[in-house]
């Protein structure tokens, strides 16, 4: 793996970590029954769909192992599938599609993804697709005008598929 | 507000803990991860509790400095006992308007809010007690039966270890850039979330560039180092595990074990 390469997955790794920690103490925190969101925490892993889809699929699997370590095992398995979503995203960059059009291809692929995963750990139909479907949608479209306007300021230094 | 985030920190102290080889700390770290989410009664997590004070005295560690790490997290632990107490079915022991305190809410609540404290304190353990380099050996060493199925190893440790060390810095990057823009007017704490959302952009867009810039010059800085990555790399300290790793291995081993059955 290139050097720089390594270092801006590393950097979008602890960015994943340190953005839910921040923004949770400040209570920018979505509550939907059982389901939980830090808003912006999707963010990071967003733009390193700018990265290659193997530096995208590192920055979604760091987030998780340090998500598994902070919120335990039913969160890490939901960020987990960032590493996925995250992959398929940078696949969708590397084809020429805007950030925008990768944003939205991905949203439900991301809220069937998370739904899925949680079904192991005891929730229930309803609770899997409604909940945490929905909910992973709606924090994913929230995250997205957030990353998409970022975007607009960072695009001039953000590495294209380096 | 986010002054004393430990995670990602290193204590440079001489402690039998900083001695251990840094695989014996990853494995216990993951021994302790694994052991707090089989543990169900007060008495495993009181356990637990008492075994990671223990870990701390033995590694020299101020208390107040490991615990005053919890503080950042105090909203999650908080919505995490309030989800408990309020959403679970159970024997009725209070009641708050709509809202039913269950004596099995207040159980699960307490416990879910141990589990999630005793995990940061664990976790935290093994960065204030391991430098970077010696993580990154570790981590590299452990990973490396995974090469044969083509994981980067060397790569996957380095980037972790470097996330890592970030993570205190991008902390006081974050409150620095919080602290500027609310002395410009913004307002991060207060109005519907739809607003705060919108108004974190200022906050998040100095963020990502620093971040950035930081990146490159980190890069430019070990490539200028001859960095080439994992392939025909050697080692100045190579990692070599001693009779106390065994047997804090074996003894860690043999409690989560006992803890896991008993509780």
């Amino acid at each position: 793996m290139e050097t720089k390469r390594l270092v801006w997955t590393a950097m979008l790794t602890a960015l994943a970590v340190v953005i839910p920690l921040v923004f949770s103490s400040i209570g920018l925190v979505l509550v939907l029954g059982p389901f939980t969101a830090t808003v912006a925490s999707h963010v990071p892993v967003m733009l390193a769909m700018f990265l290659t889809p193997g530096s995208a699929f590192l920055v979604g699997l760091g987030s998780a192992l340090s998500f598994m370590a902070i919120h335990g095992m039913v969160v890490a398995a939901r960020a987990a599938m960032h590493a996925f979503v995250a992959a398929g995203g940078a696949v969708l960059i590397g084809r020429g599609r805007s950030f925008a059009q990768v944003l939205l291809i991905t949203l439900p692929i991301h809220g069937l993804l998370e739904s899925l995963i949680v079904l192991p750990f005891g929730y229930s139909l309803y609770q899997a697709l409604v909940v945490v479907g929905l909910g992973t949608a709606i924090h994913h479209a929230v995250d997205m005008v957030i990353a998409l306007s970022i975007v607009k300021f960072i695009s001039p230094i953000l590495p294209r598929q380096i | 507000m986010l002054d004393g985030i430990t995670l990602g920190q290193y204590v440079p102290t001489e402690s039998p803990i900083h001695n251990l080889d840094p695989r014996t700390k990853i494995i216990s770290s993951v021994l302790l991860i694994v052991v707090l989410f089989l543990v169900e009664g007060f008495q495993g997590y009181l356990l637990i509790g008492l075994g990671i004070l223990g870990i701390i005295a033995a590694a020299r560690l101020p208390l107040g400095f490991v615990l005053k790490g919890l503080r950042p997290l105090r909203l999650i632990l908080l919505i995490t006992l309030l989800l408990h107490l309020f959403m679970t079915e159970g024997r009725e022991i209070a009641r708050l308007g709509p809202l039913v305190v269950t004596y099995e809410g207040f159980n699960k609540g307490v416990l879910m809010t141990l589990r999630l404290g005793l995990l940061v304190l664990a976790t935290s353990l093994l960065t204030l007690t391991t430098s970077p380099i010696r993580l990154t050996d570790g981590l590299e060493d452990l990973l490396n039966p995974f090469k044969r199925v083509g994981l980067p190893a060397h790569e996957l440790a380095m980037m972790m270890t470097i996330a890592l060390r970030f993570i205190p810095t991008l902390f006081e990057e974050t409150e620095k850039i919080m602290k500027a823009q609310k002395a410009r007017g913004a307002d991060f704490e207060s109005g519907k979330l739809s607003q705060r959302a919108k108004n974190l952009v200022p906050l998040l867009v100095p963020l990502f560039v620093s971040a950035f810039r930081r990146a490159d010059e980190l890069a430019i800085a070990m490539e200028a180092r001859c960095y080439r990555g994992g392939e025909g790399r050697t080692k100045l300290h190579t990692l070599q595990m001693t009779r106390a790793d065994y047997l804090a291995i074996l003894l860690l081993t043999a409690g989560v074990i006992v803890i896991a059955v008993v509780f």
